[in-house]
């Protein structure tokens, strides 16, 4: 299966999200953010 | 303390636990197929793989022991779970497409693929060994502090939670599994969400919710992020931010992505996309999750300074050290910890009432006093747990019995039942998904492989039922085994991270090491696991010779895989061997 028949089976499942590549970074910024956040909020309390 | 359970409690829970037995037997029923009855005919859509994968990796003691961790050590627990959506993006795009393609059964089966029979036989195997051991503490932990709490005999809750999952389990195979563990999914993240709600309500009048956070955060339980302070604390130190996102990513690589228990719960997605956004799902919410479960630990350390609290919340172990000639000290200690108990409720209130005020030197002062009759407590309690550890077969932890005696001593009528649904719900949904795995890769891998390979669907249907109820069996002998040296649990834990690195490796050299093939990987990986096994066991029998060789379990992981890709590389150099067997398009299908 090629990249791009991935990425339209996605987008049957998902219409908002065009491509594996965008839901992957997306998983990982979301940690990104959550590590960000969590400092912040340890921060704030302390 | 209260002991017991009201009969509404009692309805609830066991209301609870037999509609989801009664639904996994009449949702699964007809599986009359092994691709059925192993795969759930691949019919899984993404929430259900989503929640399944969720359920089996959330036993009992994840719920009883999280929320004690957040109690007696904050919030840093969280990073543990750093790696694992890092985990899922990978899995995501190496593993899933392959084990799809080849249409496999069981993780294992693509190792024969890739290399040859005698892999993937140490590879079922070394699951088969770390995977039926955990089968049996997954039943027996909470059924120990079941009965340290309610005094339920732990041989009888673990034969019934045992006779519950074989129920549906050996009828239904993975789908009744998949079911189930929705609707157990369900139940927890309910009960957990309500009883977080509840302890914010308990809170007393004077203690607000963001109150409650900055009392947590002076207390220094709101620790999330925490860097390693030196080389041997980075190693040896489970839950820093550089462990969890290193160490935590080949845990969870090892575990979701070559654990048959877990490999299972996907294998049966109806399509490549649907398994893929199953585990994108627990990549987006599994470390939320984690954070919401620990904060409601952090709240319930609020709540006990403002409430008369145990010195130890495990009821037997002080019993028995009262009864110990350390009786007489105990008892004075536990007196001096009442009273500082008070004082530091007293001291926590008048720093909010300063705080309240305004006036900054007066809550500075509070604070200052709060923290350090805190401290006072806290090195009373530390007594008293030396005390408990000077008696022979003692057991000094309790951070497991915080939270189920927050349960049953503060929690409404109704609500107690739900939350004993809750744990009950965990340890059946890890249980099933184990002996559901175990069957499969005993059936697929061994069976079906190396002793019959020319039976016919029912027969193989018939024997992974009855290989069902056999793990089943011997995992509830096991959990009773276990049950009378609670001790053992610990040891049989860190057990399944001993053969999870090598396991994992194999699946490395098979996945990005394409010229090395079978007659390298497989050496590779005896010595490897020779090596884990050494840098465990070594430390422990000479702490003194071999002190230098000591490393947190977590780091196991990482160890093991990277022995086997170093050692299948350097053999392949020194020895040379024929080029690796071509990846197979088709599967060994059943």
């Amino acid at each position: 299966m090629s990249d791009q028949e991935e990425d339209q089976d996605l987008q049957q499942l998902f219409p908002f999200v065009k491509k594996w590549k965008t839901l992957y970074a997306f998983v990982l910024g979301e940690l990104v953010v959550l590590i960000v956040l969590f400092y912040l909020f340890s921060h704030a309390f302390s | 303390m209260n002991v017991g359970m009201d009969p509404i409690d009692w309805w609830v829970m066991g209301g609870t636990i037999l509609f989801i037995v009664i639904y996994g037997i009449w949702k699964s029923r007809g599986s009359t197929d092994i691709r059925g009855y192993l795969l759930s005919n691949q019919d899984m859509k993404w929430w259900t793989i989503g929640l399944s994968i969720m359920a089996t990796q959330a036993s009992a003691i994840t719920f009883l022991s999280t929320p004690g961790q957040g109690f007696g050590d904050g919030m840093r627990f969280v990073q543990f779970y750093f790696g694992l959506p890092i985990a899922m993006v990978i899995i995501s795009m190496v593993a899933i497409p392959i084990y799809r393609r080849l249409n496999v059964y069981t993780a294992y089966e693509y190792l024969e693929q890739r290399f040859d029979l005698k892999t993937r036989t140490l590879g079922a195997l070394l699951f088969l060994l770390g995977r039926s051991l955990a089968g049996g503490i997954t039943i027996v932990a909470p059924a120990i502090i079941l009965e340290t709490i309610l005094g339920w005999d732990t041989t009888i809750t673990c034969i019934g939670i045992g006779i519950l999952v074989l129920l549906y389990t050996v009828s239904g195979g993975t789908k009744a599994v998949s079911q189930t563990q929705q609707q157990q999914m369900a139940v927890i993240l309910i009960g957990m969400f309500v009883a977080g709600i509840v302890m914010v309500w308990k809170l007393p009048a004077e203690v607000g919710f963001l109150d409650a956070l900055d009392i947590a955060g002076k207390s220094g339980r709101l620790n999330i992020i925490t860097l390693p302070d030196s080389w041997s604390n980075f190693v040896e130190d489970r839950y820093n931010i550089l462990s969890g996102l290193v160490a935590g990513t080949f845990l969870a690589l090892s575990y979701f992505g070559t654990d048959q228990s877990q490999v299972q719960r996907y294998l049966g997605g109806k399509s490549v996309t649907e398994i893929r956004i199953g585990l994108m799902f627990n990549a987006i919410f599994k470390v939320p999750m984690q954070f919401a479960i620990l904060l409601v630990g952090v709240i319930m350390f609020v709540f006990y300074l403002f409430v008369p609290t145990p010195m130890f919340f495990n009821e037997q172990e002080r019993e028995a050290v009262v009864q110990s000639e350390y009786g007489s000290q105990y008892l004075e200690l536990e007196q001096e910890y009442a009273q500082l108990d008070a004082a530091r409720t007293d001291a926590w209130s008048t720093y909010l009432q300063q705080k309240k005020s305004g006036n900054e030197a007066g809550r500075a002062s509070a604070m200052e006093s709060a923290l350090a009759v805190t401290a006072q407590a806290d090195s009373v309690r530390k007594l008293g747990v030396g005390l408990i550890e000077r008696r022979e077969g003692s057991r000094a932890k309790d951070q497991d019995r915080v939270f189920l005696t927050f349960i049953l001593n503060h929690l409404p009528i109704g609500l107690v039942g739900l939350l004993m649904a809750v744990i009950f719900s965990a340890a059946m949904s890890s249980s099933s998904a184990e002996l559901n795995a175990l069957a499969s890769t005993s059936l697929v891998d061994i069976y079906k492989r190396q002793i019959k390979a020319d039976g016919s669907d029912k027969h193989y249907v018939s024997m992974s039922r009855w290989l069902t109820l056999g793990w089943g069996v011997l995992a509830v002998i096991f959990a009773i085994i276990a049950g009378q040296f609670e001790n053992l649990i610990e040891y049989v834990n860190i057990l399944g991270s001993l053969f999870y690195g090598t396991i994992l490796g194999l699946f490395v050299v098979a996945f990005f090491f394409k010229k090395v093939g079978g007659d390298a990987v497989f050496p590779a990986a005896l010595m490897a696991e020779l090596l884990v096994l050494a840098l465990y066991f070594l430390p422990k029998i000479s702490p003194e010779m071999f002190e230098s060789l000591q490393v947190g379990y977590l780091w196991l992981n990482l160890i093991g895989s990277t022995a086997v890709v170093v050692l299948s590389l350097i053999w392949k150099a020194l020895f040379g061997q024929s080029e690796a067997a071509t990846q197979g398009d088709e599967g060994n299908a059943l």
